[in-house]
């Protein structure tokens, strides 16, 4: 089998995890000092991906039971999604920030949450007429989604020692409300999970229950990691980079212009925010529902960010909310 | 210094400006230093007896500088 692992700062090694869909790969990272061995992120839990992180052990010469800490950025699927598997292998401890606690409780409903359904027909979302539409959330990943509840908070600031080398714990709001990054002061590495990738710009969303205006969230949490001084970037998917300022400042230019797309598309008639989506991205006909949904919410984080701005204003008429010009 | 010009068309439901900014803002996502544009067309497309967008035809310049290999 062709190496899945290579080391891409002392001590500090990169795993590619296959994905069932794109991505196709997640990054998860082990980091060491001498004996003890921490995981950073899980991957999915499927044969496939747990089979190529045992390999990756072996090659590597990490015997699971040395792995002490698993630390994962958010709850997401290929993020958090084998730490039940995973922790029944090391016996590590497992880290996380609070708010993705909350997330993975709710992503373990086996029933459809009757307000999250009305939600997404507010905002237009097509769903279909028959049944209530959409699966419980505790389905939407089937097995693949199989975490466990961490014995530890992550909380901004604070610092976690795997052996001797300090790991701080960087908040970055956005993509999810509770996401954090690793900073590794002795290496200048960090460790951004979804926050900054080099290629693709990851969601964000306004979803029932979370918080209102998550967009500006994000490019506060993008401005923040730029005071740090770093010499490598580890994104959890695409290839490593250096210059972790350029890239952020990239990423705030890209929601600068939609703002003003969506801004200019909600000029005229009031429309919803699926319809308003429909204008700025490309999704084609036949792609699931999930992927509406994905564009109509991040097209609603747009809005409410223009909302707070003052720069449109939100209708809502029997259970039915538009967005129009201020 | 040698400069790159790029041809471009924005689309705005509400103004020619918007429709120059927004194609200025969505090139600068991946080039910087766009200093300067040249509007050279300007067209609107309608639907049922209105204006539904303007469109402007652009060329943006920009400096071409190299980045040095830390």
């Amino acid at each position: 089998m062709e190496s899945k692992i290579r080391e891409v700062s002392p001590g500090i090694y990169q795993l590619y995890l296959p994905l069932p869909m794109r991505p196709s790969i997640v990054n998860v990272y082990l980091v060491r000092d001498k004996d003890e061995w921490a995981l950073i992120d899980t991957g999915m839990h499927s044969d496939d991906s747990i089979a190529t992180l045992k390999a990756c052990l072996d090659e590597v010469g990490c015997p699971p039971s040395a792995i002490r800490k698993l630390i994962c950025t958010h709850h997401h699927a290929d993020h958090f999604g084998a730490s039940r598997a995973h922790k029944e292998l090391t016996g590590a401890e497992v880290y996380l920030n609070p708010l993705e606690v909350a997330r993975v409780e709710r992503m373990q409903s086996s029933t459809p949450m009757p307000e999250s359904i009305a939600f997404f027909r507010s905002h237009g979302v097509p769903l279909p007429e028959s049944g209530d539409g959409l699966p419980a959330p505790g389905r939407y990943f089937g097995t693949l989604y199989a975490p466990i509840l961490p014995e530890h908070s992550l909380h901004d600031g604070e610092s976690v020692y795997i052996g001797t080398r300090e790991l701080q714990v960087v908040w970055t709001p956005g993509h999810t409300s509770g996401h954090c990054c690793f900073y590794f002061p002795q290496d200048k590495v960090f460790i951004v999970g979804d926050h900054l990738l080099p290629k693709i710009t990851p969601h964000v969303g306004v979803y029932p229950g979370g918080p209102d205006n998550p967009l500006q969230d994000f490019l506060n949490s993008q401005v923040k990691v730029q005071k740090l001084d770093v010499q490598l970037v580890l994104p959890a998917h695409g290839a490593i980079f250096t210059d972790h300022r350029y890239r952020a400042q990239q990423i705030i230019q890209h929601h600068k212009y939609r703002l003003q797309e969506i801004q200019d598309a909600a000029k005229g008639r009031p429309r919803n925010a699926y319809e308003i989506a429909s204008d700025v991205f490309d999704v084609p006909k036949d792609s699931p529902i999930f992927h509406f949904m994905a564009a109509t919410f991040e097209t609603l984080a747009h809005l409410h960010l223009l909302m707070y701005d003052g720069k449109v204003k939100r209708i809502e008429e029997e259970n039915k909310v538009t967005f129009a010009a201020a | 210094m040698v400069e790159k010009t790029i041809e471009l068309t924005g689309a705005s439901a509400t103004s020619i400006e918007d429709a120059v900014s927004l194609a200025v803002a969505r090139a600068s996502v991946t080039i910087s230093g766009i200093y300067h544009v040249q509007v050279t067309d300007v067209s609107a497309v309608v639907e049922e007896g209105m204006v539904a967008r303007w469109k402007v035809k652009i060329k943006a310049t920009f400096p071409v500088k190299d980045r040095v290999h830390e």
